[in-house]
């Protein structure tokens, strides 16, 4: 199935240069689901108004940045242009609406605190219990599939609003306190 | 049949029978009616709800299929699968890549058709979208079967009893209704039967209502008014009518009397002048023969034997001696011839008389067969039958000295009724002696003539005597019409009832007054052909008649 899903979203997203690595194929499967979350959650007019170009940040080792920028390069969601920017070139600029952070992105609290500090920012990660521990999806793996988890409270206090089938489709988690 | 079960019933069983079945026929045709569109509201919400179904599970999967996840696809189509009316479904790729799908049936591997319904399966199709982008296609294909026959199920146990109990209902009610409703009429028919068999016109049924049977009951009961009204003056007019019956009857009676009475007058009256014809005859003939016996020979017979007397003892010596006795027996022989002759005089005159009294017995016997039956038809010679007529007037000719001329066709005979055609041809006979005997001794002229031609014998008898006004050429045949002041209106009158008897005719012309007449008797043939009459010379009336 995930082979399936990966054809899926290679023939989708039309990469032009995919690696053939697991890492690269890994990477660009959640670049897909990226891009999915992006449909199903809508975000307040005041931080995305209609048109305006939709910001994707990435706390990730370069090579995955590069995979995922690819993989999303000239996409655009209700109107929305996908930009992808890696958050070390962001520091001066306004806070991003979605933040991908790799696994390797440690201590995941204080960056999360810092990143999200009640903006409204889908806070996506892949670390075990990352939507429990403060994030908003995490993803995890059951089986041979991947699957996510939200954390229902965190978006609340982002403002972000998830489609009902989003949730039907996750697994809701609660955090930790 | 139905013509006759249409006549023989009662309008009350006819009305009973004609709304119970119009309802019942309009409730089975309102329920099918009902039904009918009950089965497509079925169908459409059918269409509606499979197609709200596919909308709602079509959304549910956007998510699924966004994120690549198979059980969340199988779930939604679990969903559709605990549908019993669903009997497949199938979600594919824009491609054409089937993600998932069930089915239940042999059918599940046919190729999906047009979106709709086919029989009783119907198809939908719902696209998968989000934000504007289609993702994929959900199929369903349904069965309304089950539907039909869970509305059948239920719709045809609801249609029999409402059928039954509306039926037990309506009959009930209308029995009710045509009870209230025909009770005027039954008055009214038991009225009209009672009114015709027993004539009684003083019947009124009620008037019970203002309906048309209270206007028809009202109208009735008026008709008969009028009815009695016209039985009554019927029964009066009937009543006179009767009376005037009985009356004419009694006059008929005393008129049929009156007419026997006048028919044994008129058969008498005939009898009495034809006899009398033939009596001046028998009369003539007898005072002829005491002339005749009066002036006879014997008288010198006598004389010869009281001359003879004296000599009986010695006749010798008187015819030898005696001179006288050559002269005697030269008398005895010349008195035997004359009384020879008047021998053969008297016994013509006898044998006339006898047929003159034997004319009478016929005339007599002829009558009463007139009077009775028709005569008995034979050959006659018509001129035999003329010379007869003209010896029966025989001595009223000879006494007036008139002139007769005959035209007589040769082979006159014909089959008819001989006495009945000797009366008629007597009586215009004596006619035309009665016409012409005041006339000078030169004029006093009697033509008779008998022409043939095919269809028969004209018998003519024309007279140069007083002749007939104009005004009574016509009357002249009837009875009791005269001229003359010692005739009595009924020789023509029987002559031509005579001659219509025998099938012929008897007419009658005349230039008027001193112009003299002609009468014809036509006797009819049945074929005979016509021969040119003979003229014969002119003798006078004495002498041939009386010859």
């Amino acid at each position: 199935v995930v082979a399936c899903l990966a054809l899926l979203f290679v023939g989708m997203l039309a990469m032009p240069h995919a690696r053939a690595n697991d890492t690269s194929l890994e990477y660009r499967v959640k670049a897909g689901f990226l891009f999915n979350f992006a449909k199903f959650v809508r975000w307040p007019e005041e931080v995305l108004a209609p048109g305006a170009p939709l910001r994707i940040g990435l706390l990730a080792p370069p090579d995955v940045c590069g995979t995922i920028e690819r993989a999303l390069a000239d996409k655009s969601v209700a109107g929305h242009p996908l930009i992808v920017e890696r958050l070390t070139e962001m520091a001066t600029k306004a806070p991003p609406h979605m933040v991908f952070m790799h696994r390797s992105i440690t201590p995941v609290e204080r960056r999360l605190g810092t990143l999200a500090n009640g903006h409204a920012i889908l806070v996506v990660g892949e670390t075990p219990d990352f939507a429990a521990e403060g994030g908003l999806i995490g993803f995890t793996n059951r089986g041979d599939t991947l699957r996510f988890q939200v954390n229902l409270e965190a978006a609340e206090h982002a403002h972000l609003q998830l489609s009902g089938q989003l949730a039907g489709l996750a697994e809701i988690v609660r955090p930790h306190r | 049949m139905n013509a006759d079960i249409h006549r023989k019933g009662t309008l009350r069983g006819k009305l009973m029978t004609t709304v119970v079945l119009t309802a019942l026929a309009g409730i089975l045709f309102s329920s099918t009616t009902l039904f009918a569109y009950q089965l497509w509201s079925l169908r459409r919400q059918f269409r509606v709800e499979m197609s709200a179904l596919a909308r709602i599970v079509s959304d549910y999967l956007v998510a699924p299929v966004s994120f690549g996840d198979s059980s969340g696809m199988q779930d939604a189509l679990a969903v559709l699968q605990s549908r019993p009316e669903i009997v497949r479904a199938e979600l594919r790729q824009n491609d054409g890549t089937v993600l998932a799908h069930f089915g239940r049936s042999e059918s599940d591997h046919e190729p999906w058709a047009s979106p709709g319904f086919h029989g009783f399966h119907l198809q939908v199709a719902q696209q998968l979208i989000l934000l504007d982008e289609h993702l994929g296609e959900l199929r369903i294909e349904a069965t309304w079967r089950p539907v039909i026959l869970s509305a059948v199920k239920s719709f045809i146990p609801a249609l029999l009893a409402m059928i039954v109990f509306s039926g037990i209902g309506l009959a009930l009610f209308t029995r009710y209704r045509v009870h209230s409703l025909l009770g005027g009429l039954d008055s009214l028919t038991s009225s009209a039967n009672r009114i015709a068999s027993t004539g009684d016109y003083t019947v009124r049924p009620p008037v019970q209502s203002q309906d048309e049977i209270g206007t028809l009951t009202a109208t009735f009961n008026h008709m008969l008014d009028q009815l009695q009204a016209t039985d009554q003056t019927l029964r009066r007019l009937n009543q006179t009518l009767n009376t005037e019956i009985a009356e004419r009857k009694r006059l008929e009676r005393a008129l049929v009397d009156s007419s026997r009475v006048a028919g044994m007058a008129e058969v008498a009256t005939g009898v009495l002048h034809n006899v009398g014809n033939v009596l001046n005859s028998i009369n003539v003939s007898a005072q002829l023969l005491r002339e005749r016996v009066e002036t006879s020979q014997l008288q010198g017979l006598h004389e010869v034997a009281e001359l003879v007397r004296p000599h009986l003892t010695d006749p010798k010596d008187f015819l030898s001696s005696d001179a006288r006795a050559p002269l005697l027996l030269q008398f005895v022989h010349e008195l035997s011839d004359q009384l020879k002759v008047e021998q053969k005089l008297e016994l013509q005159e006898l044998q006339l008389l006898g047929r003159n009294v034997e004319h009478v017995k016929e005339v007599v016997a002829a009558q009463q067969n007139f009077a009775r039956t028709s005569g008995v038809l034979e050959p006659v010679d018509l001129a035999g039958l003329m010379e007869d007529a003209l010896r029966i007037n025989g001595s009223s000719l000879a006494n007036h000295r008139i002139i007769v001329r005959r035209n007589f066709a040769p082979d006159a005979t014909v089959e008819t009724d001989r006495h009945r055609t000797l009366q008629i041809l007597v009586n215009l006979v004596s006619n035309a002696i009665h016409a012409v005997k005041h006339n000078p001794f030169e004029d006093r002229r009697v033509d008779l003539e008998i022409r043939a031609d095919e269809a028969g014998f004209k018998l003519v008898v024309q007279d140069s005597g007083v002749g007939i006004a104009p005004e009574h050429l016509t009357r002249i045949f009837q009875h009791g019409f005269t001229t003359r002041k010692e005739g009595h209106g009924f020789g023509l009158h029987s002559g031509a009832i005579a001659a219509r008897t025998l099938g012929g005719s008897l007419s009658a012309e005349s230039e008027g007054l001193k112009c003299g007449a002609r009468f014809t008797l036509f006797i009819p043939r049945p074929v005979q052909p016509a021969s040119q009459p003979v003229p014969s010379p002119e003798v006078p009336g004495a002498a041939v008649s009386v010859a």
